[in-house]
């Protein structure tokens, strides 16, 4: 059996293994405690989404001293301080490829000042300073300086460098199978396929089949025809298939009755493999979630191939007279990925325990993040990258408005859209990206409601292109610097907006995962003084010359429980109306919010106040 | 440089360090035929035009990976010789692991797309693994070269292929990960379905596309009652990137043995 190394946790703060993945000894890190609400390690709560630039879809790797500063310079002269924005983050492709004397270093021909004297630069202008690494060993385009094991060493330069913002990405994560991670890495993020346990003790013993007494929890797990249980594990989020809404894990579970309380002992059935679907992590615990206690948490052997099934060593466990629950199950791709996290917002914490260090989380949705993410950051991205056409100097790079994979503005909104309870001022907030307004393909249009829906959706606010091509003033400007839009998201309520309508899932607006972009959703966003918003969005590329309406009751029965006061809004002799685009000021009696004709890719969005 | 190209393709398996290929790009876009400076003159060259990364210096003596080839490619294309990106690169996507390597999916799609580059094997690009002298020399001809080169674009060839019942058997009991969908209401897929298919009405695959499955060359069956609906859906699985997407007859064309939902 591997051994495990237990997380370092030095006056420093904790530091993860190369070699194995942490032991997990306080519950608070584990999977039960995902749905407790409670944060980790005092992280601060409270903040509204970040807003800012960070250089990848700008520059890519070609990012460079000058280009940032020159951000930084037409921050003040745009005004887009005054707006709101503040971080300028520097993403990959920053880095001297190597640490030095095991500490990281700038890239010397790209940032040749150093990035305290960069820091310094921004921090002068009033600005506040991001940068970016990654929880495996190496950041995504190959620098070995990954924070992997050096969490406290890195957390503690990060502070002396002055970084306000930390984006943390996950490629060559050790623990599980991530982008560049070795694909064996699976063994750690699913169970084997398991056939049977078997209970004894007592004078007691009973084996139970796992297709035929074993009942899957959650969802993915299958029973195979051949009397075995697989995929149990979590769903990779990264791709967007599968709804964010739901269990995105199973469990195999089993009641077992026994005679009289005390200690039995269980073998597991298993053949393991190093694949998705099948792999050799497995924990075991007595009682349901709400109460449990694991007595295996690990790795077992490798068998000769994943339908080799043979036994575990006795597992020995207390049980209660009569009916038990026992889960077999393995939710590391989660709690491994938490605590890789944890780790480095403890570093920050133990190098400066007042710090305001905003951390960004970049695992792309792989391990469903809304769940745990709260804990210990302050967003979580949801899916792979929205644009893997990124600019350079001289090339604003290119995205679109849909595609077949993440790779568009609505494979980013179409699943962040139904994720509005899983955010909020007490827990962080859902990323769909940075923004690719400005970028070749995105049409005025486009760059319009794209600003609509990550404001409405309360996602952090990060411009990604050259601002050096933005006049104060001109369309792009116009765009980016709406007051009006940017209260929505920065208003002190906090609430992402919620879906109450949409024009081809008429059930469950709210919670249903639409991709098809030819229909029409209606958003709602409760404002701190009693308004609320309402955006009408076309997301198709035709022209849609029907209806649409939104009345007080559905309004309030989908969002009035967090409304500053529904009663006030419900009763109300009439509506003043505001359309945030054009400015335009109507007055509403009837109650009930009608839009009729939106261009393709096109908008309207209102701010309603009560009278 | 053909001469230089000729005498690296004598041992076309093994692999080349990154300043050789640097030196070949580089002195090829500066129009020598043969590399006339030292190695040193292209890397700083690279470097400074950001044709070459920290990274690719500090390992510049080790095995090229086929991604960086391919960026190192791609960048020099743009920046050296004004060559322009391919606006539609969805055929790329006939490469299973293009995502997989999120910095580096544009640097591979453009020259799989110009036919710079092609996929290895079973329709992988293996962006990891070492380029081979071989594939360095190949690639470094065609990309000096357009009329060598074999574009993929527009090769997309993803229609409805309607399998009989049998062909279908052989399929699913070939393919582990092919799979076989009922797309009609769940009512009546309770009512009587075909063993070992699952129940996913059309509505739903109308709504979410993507729910089947994340890989898109995954064999996906589709049948209902006379092949309207499994037809309807398949045009939108292959809209949406699906690319073995199969019909078969109806169950009121063909006698298949159902079974039913207690």
């Amino acid at each position: 059996m591997s051994s495990t190394n237990d997380l370092n946790n030095s006056s420093m703060g904790r530091r993860t293994s190369r070699t194995a993945p942490v032991v997990i000894t306080d519950p608070e890190y584990s999977f039960p405690a995902f749905s407790n609400g409670k944060v980790l390690l005092n992280k601060k709560t409270g903040r509204l989404p970040a807003m800012g630039w960070n250089s990848w879809n700008a520059f890519g790797s070609k990012n460079n001293e000058e280009l940032t500063k020159a951000m930084a310079d037409a921050f003040i002269e745009l005004g887009l301080d005054e707006l709101g924005y503040k971080y300028i983050v520097l993403d990959d492709g920053c880095y001297r490829s190597e640490r030095v004397d095991g500490l990281l270093a700038n890239d010397p021909v790209k940032f040749p000042s150093g990035f305290k004297a960069l820091s310094d630069y921004i921090h002068s202008k009033g600005l506040k300073f991001g940068m970016y690494n990654d929880i495996g060993t190496n950041l995504c385009a190959g620098a070995a300086v990954g924070t992997c094991g050096y969490e406290d060493i890195d957390a503690r330069t990060y502070i002396e460098w002055g970084v306000d913002f930390l984006k943390v990405d996950n490629c060559y994560y050790l623990w599980d199978n991530a982008t560049f991670s070795d694909e064996k890495n699976a063994k750690y993020t699913y169970a084997p396929n398991i056939r049977s346990i078997t209970v004894k003790g007592n004078g007691f013993g009973v084996t139970l089949n796992a297709v035929r007494d074993g009942i899957l929890l959650g969802q993915g797990a299958i029973k195979n025809e051949n009397d075995y249980v697989s995929n149990i594990g979590t769903f990779d989020g990264t791709h967007g298939g599968v709804s964010p809404v739901g269990e995105l894990w199973s469990e195999l579970q089993f009641i077992v009755k026994v005679p009289a309380a005390g200690k039995y002992a269980i073998t597991v059935n298993f053949a393991s493999g190093e694949e998705v679907g099948v792999g050799r992590w497995l924990q075991l615990a007595v009682g349901s979630v709400e109460n449990e206690k694991r007595y295996f948490d690990n790795l077992l052997p490798l068998t000769e191939t994943t339908t080799t099934f043979t036994d575990s060593e006795e597992i020995i466990v207390d049980l209660n007279e009569g009916e038990n629950i026992i889960r077999l199950m393995n939710h590391r791709r989660q709690e491994n990925t938490l605590n890789s996290y944890a780790a480095l917002l403890d570093g920050l914490n133990k190098a400066k325990p007042d710090h305001d260090v905003v951390l960004s989380i970049c695992e792309w949705g792989k391990t469903q993040p809304h769940h745990w993410g709260y804990k210990v950051g302050d967003s979580w991205r949801i899916l792979n990258d929205i644009t893997f056409s990124v600019g350079s100097d001289g090339d604003p790079g290119s995205c679109s408005w849909s595609s077949n994979y993440t790779n568009s503005i609505t494979s980013q909104y179409n699943k962040a859209v139904i994720m509005d309870e899983f955010a909020g001022l007490d827990r962080g907030w859902n990323d769909p990206d940075m923004m690719v307004i400005g970028m070749n393909g995105i049409t005025t249009t486009m760059s319009k409601t794209h600003m609509t829906m990550w404001c409405m959706m309360n996602s952090p606010l990060m411009l990604g292109l050259d601002l050096r091509r933005v006049k104060k003033g001109d369309e792009l400007w116009q765009i980016i610097a709406n007051k009006e839009l940017i209260a929505l998201n920065q208003d002190a309520l906090g609430i992402q907006a919620k879906r109450i309508y949409c024009s081809i899932a008429n059930d469950k607006p709210d919670t249903s995962y639409v991709t098809n972009n030819n229909r029409v959703d209606i958003l709602a966003k409760p404002l701190a003084n009693g308004d609320i918003a309402l955006s009408f969005i076309n997301l198709s590329d035709n022209r849609d010359d029907n209806e649409y309406s939104v009345d007080i009751e559905r309004i309030v029965s989908y969002i009035g429980h967090k409304m500053a006061d529904s009663d006030k809004f419900k009763n109300a002799s009439g509506y003043s109306i505001r359309n945030l685009w054009t400015g335009e000021q109507t007055v509403n009696t009837t109650g009930v919010f009608s839009v009729k004709g939106i261009d393709a890719y096109d908008n309207v969005t209102f701010r309603v106040s009560p009278m | 440089m053909n001469d230089k190209i000729q005498k690296e393709a004598i041992t076309p398996k093994d692999t080349i360090s990154t300043e050789d290929f640097v030196a070949l790009v580089i002195s090829g876009c500066m129009g020598e035929t043969e590399s006339g400076h030292n190695v040193s003159f292209y890397m700083d060259y690279a470097l400074k035009k950001g044709i070459i990364e920290d990274y690719d210096l500090v390992n510049k003596n080790k095995p090229l990976e086929r991604r960086r080839a391919a960026r190192i490619i791609h960048e020099a294309l743009i920046s050296e010789l004004a060559e322009k990106d391919e606006q539609d690169w969805s055929t790329a996507e006939y490469l299973l692991d293009l995502y997989s390597c999120r910095t580096c999916v544009m640097h591979i799609a453009q020259v799989y797309v110009k036919g710079i580059m092609s996929a290895r094997g079973d329709r992988l690009f293996e962006p990891e693994s070492s380029i081979t002298r071989a594939e360095a020399a190949d690639a470094i001809i065609k990309m000096f070269d357009k009329q060598k080169r074999i574009p993929k674009s527009g090769i997309r060839t993803n229609h409805i292929k309607m399998l009989s019942p049998d062909e279908a058997r052989r399929l699913l009991e070939y393919n582990s990960r092919a799979m076989l969908v009922d797309v009609r209401s769940y009512d009546e897929y309770r009512n009587g379905h075909i063993a070992g298919s699952r129940s996913v009405p059309l509505y739903d695959i109308t709504v979410n596309p993507y729910m089947l499955t994340d890989r898109k060359d995954t064999p996906i069956i589709l049948y209902c009652q006379k092949r309207y609906k499994s037809t309807i859906a398949a045009r939108i699985l292959i809209n949406a990137g699906y690319t073995a997407v199969y019909t078969i007859p109806g169950i009121e064309e063909y006698d298949y043995r159902l079974i039913s939902v207690n």
